[in-house]
């Protein structure tokens, strides 16, 4: 009931931060010098108002406003302006599950690997294991994931030959650009569990634990390992837009039909229905992951009360 | 002659931290006798959490370290003991509970998880069966609607509820020895009461020993079949808490015993407080801790740290163990004060 009312809550204020952010966009995309169709061609008049009216471009603005409104609400985001005969919800349709499944390939890589090591290095802190696992998280947050990529592809696909340069569809194909994704997040997340971890591991109901005759493991596991990531999981809601960033780069680097190229185009031609349809999704996206951070902490502290 | 059920001797304990080793811990020994309350009693950092912890094996180590001494239970030293057969001691055999219920409770697991992983890893419970075995503990240490307030998770608990689900915790295995780390201090008077009580019966009932530390006399005196003195680390006084009341022989337990109020003096008694600090643990002087606080030294008491002296007990059958070379005269102030009310 409490989780019904605060999930509709949320809802409401989703809803209106997606107007908000329509709206914002909507002129600011307009406010910026330059068209859809301003192209490197020269347009005769005739075409151009050909155009114009297939994209109701010659509508006054609040007209234009409106109607995209109307249509965005009926989840229609139109024509894309430059890849025509698609409509922005093809391209999405398309684009979208292929950066959703490296996201979250990514993120799976990043949690799995940035919490064990966490873990090991709060519980043998300052022995061998901790220093390597805190110099390899910090390289991890420091190199751009660029540079990363590309010493990856040099060593894995040239030197080792293990997995193929680019391109999508094989899972041989999805390892690496998901690798040098989750990177930076492993490393940051190692962090957050050691610091959490640590902090946990110095609480009196540790030493209950252990006064109960508990193993070593089951105080790790079953009272400890709780409370330390709770850090992580509120750091899963920016980590989700940091994901969204860093795939635009990586999906370019390994020739992978994600949205973010067509982010970039869009934003680069004024393509303003693909890039409103993208900004719309990547809001609506990162809305969805704060509510569920904001849902699992409730589910992690039980002294946690959903507002 | 009723054999110890725990002996501790010549205990030592210290931690090695950046700025130097603090010697938390010297020279400890006293025997546990079945089905007593052996108090120890001393100022904040005396040493007394730490000398316990190590009976359980529980100080961190490091910085923690133990330099030397024995602790003899089930004929046994349980300073060899590994890890592992640690474990089969620690809350089944010997259990302890902590000062603040606030935090010695994991706030992310039910009252009824917390419970029942000690009947199951000690007595080998099923689920269903260290449900029932919980249930029945938190009706025995006074929780109402026990059955249903056992999902319950521990800030829906108040203070005092929380330390009893601790004693009921504690006792879940029925150890022979419950080791009490000032179970009442973080409590309201009137909920101490309470504790105190719940602590006695559960002694009565299941007889098992209790090692109670406290730095309140009070507390002593309602709950302590003898008492054991902690200074700087040190044992400076032991004896029969008639005893230790009646005829203080360390003047640190003189000092304490007048900053405590008594139930048993006039109104009027003006209550004293120590002067001075606790010694610095990383440099104790050479001679007696207590020197630089104390209205008898004499420059023998800087020169060498005072034995410990054993004489009979004048109000019991039992011994009365002090360290202190103007023991006598202290005795002597401590019943004049009494009556006179000196310095008042
Ligand atoms: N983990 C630790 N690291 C360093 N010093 C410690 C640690 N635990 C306790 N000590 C020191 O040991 C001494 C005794 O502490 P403790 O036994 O907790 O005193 P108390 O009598 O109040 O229970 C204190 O001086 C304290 O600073
Ligand atoms: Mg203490």
């Amino acid at each position: 009931m409490q989780v019904l009312v605060f999930l509709l809550k949320r809802l409401g204020w989703m809803l209106i931060t997606v107007w908000v952010v329509f709206t914002l966009s909507f002129f600011l995309m307009r406010a910026i010098p330059g068209g859809p169709l301003n192209g490197e061609r020269v347009l005769s008049e005739s075409v151009r108002a050909q155009l114009e009216q297939r994209y109701n471009l010659d509508d006054p603005l609040y007209v234009q406003y409106t109607t995209h409104l109307w249509n965005t609400m009926c989840f229609d985001f139109g024509p894309s302006y430059k890849l025509q005969d698609f409509t922005v919800n093809e391209v999405l349709a398309q684009g979208f599950p292929v950066s959703a499944a490296l996201g979250i390939l990514g993120m799976t890589f990043a949690l799995l690997l940035g919490m064990t090591a966490g873990v090991v290095s709060a519980v043998r802190r300052t022995s061998i294991y901790d220093f390597s696992f805190m110099l390899l998280a910090t390289l991890g947050i420091a190199i751009p994931s660029f540079v990363l990529a590309s010493m990856a592809i040099v060593l894995f696909v040239f030197y080792f030959q293990i997995f193929p340069a680019a391109g999508w569809g094989e899972l041989k194909q999805i390892v690496l650009p998901a690798m040098c994704l989750g990177a930076p997040f492993a490393g940051y997340i190692a962090r957050l569990t050691r610091t959490g971890m640590l902090e946990v591991l110095s609480n009196d109901y540790i030493r209950t634990a252990y006064a109960k005759g508990l193993s070593t493991r089951t105080v790790i596991l079953r009272h400890a390992l709780r409370g330390s990531i709770l850090p992580v999981v509120s750091y899963l809601g920016p980590a989700c837009a940091g994901i969204l960033t860093g795939s635009l780069v990586l999906e370019k680097i390994f020739a992978i039909p994600g949205m973010g190229s067509h982010f970039i185009e869009a934003a680069l031609q004024r393509d303003f229905t693909l890039g409103m349809g993208a900004l719309l999704t990547y809001t609506v996206l990162l809305y969805v992951m704060n509510t569920l951070v904001d849902l699992s902490y409730s589910f992690i502290d039980p002294r946690v009360v959903l507002e | 002659m009723v054999q110890p059920i725990l002996q501790v001797k010549n205990l030592e304990v210290e931690f090695v931290t950046d700025d130097g080793i603090v010697r938390a811990v010297n020279d400890i020994s006293f025997d546990l006798y079945p089905g007593e309350t052996l108090g120890i009693v001393g100022e904040s950092g005396s040493g007394k959490s730490v000398a316990n912890l190590t009976i359980l094996g529980l100080i961190p180590q490091p910085p923690g370290h133990v330099k030397g001494g024995e602790v003899l239970f089930a004929e046994q030293d349980l300073l060899k003991l590994s890890q592992r057969q640690f474990r089969t001691i620690r809350g089944k055999r010997i259990a302890m509970i902590f000062q603040d219920p606030m935090t010695a409770l994991n706030p992310f697991l039910t009252i009824q998880d917390q419970l029942i992983e000690v009947s199951m890893l000690h007595l080998g419970h099923t689920r269903a069966a260290a449900i029932q075995h919980a249930v029945e503990l938190l009706e025995l240490v006074g929780i109402p609607a026990a059955a249903s307030r056992i999902t319950e998770y521990p800030h829906q608990f108040s203070g005092g509820m929380r330390q009893r689900v601790m004693i009921a915790m504690a006792l879940s295995c029925e150890p022979d020895i419950l080791i009490a780390d000032e179970p009442t201090t973080a409590l309201d008077v009137t909920i101490q009461a309470q504790i105190l009580d719940l602590l006695k019966a559960m002694q009565d009932k299941r007889g098992m020993a209790i090692i109670f530390i406290t730095h309140d006399l009070g507390v002593v005196a309602s709950i302590c079949d003898r008492v054991l003195v902690m200074y700087g680390g040190r044992k400076v006084e032991q004896t029969d808490t008639k005893t230790l009341f009646a005829a203080a022989r360390h003047p640190y337990t003189l000092g304490l015993l007048h900053s405590a109020p008594r139930w048993d003096q006039p109104q009027l008694t003006r209550l004293q407080s120590i002067e001075g600090q606790p010694p610095d643990m990383m440099n104790l002087p050479a001679g007696c801790a207590f020197a630089p606080r104390c209205q008898w030294k004499t420059d023998e008491c800087l020169a060498a740290v005072p034995e410990l002296v054993s004489i009979g007990s004048e109000f019991s059958e039992g011994s009365h163990v002090f360290a202190c070379i103007h023991a006598d005269q202290i005795q002597q102030a401590g019943s004049t004060s009494r009556e006179e009310l000196p310095h008042a």
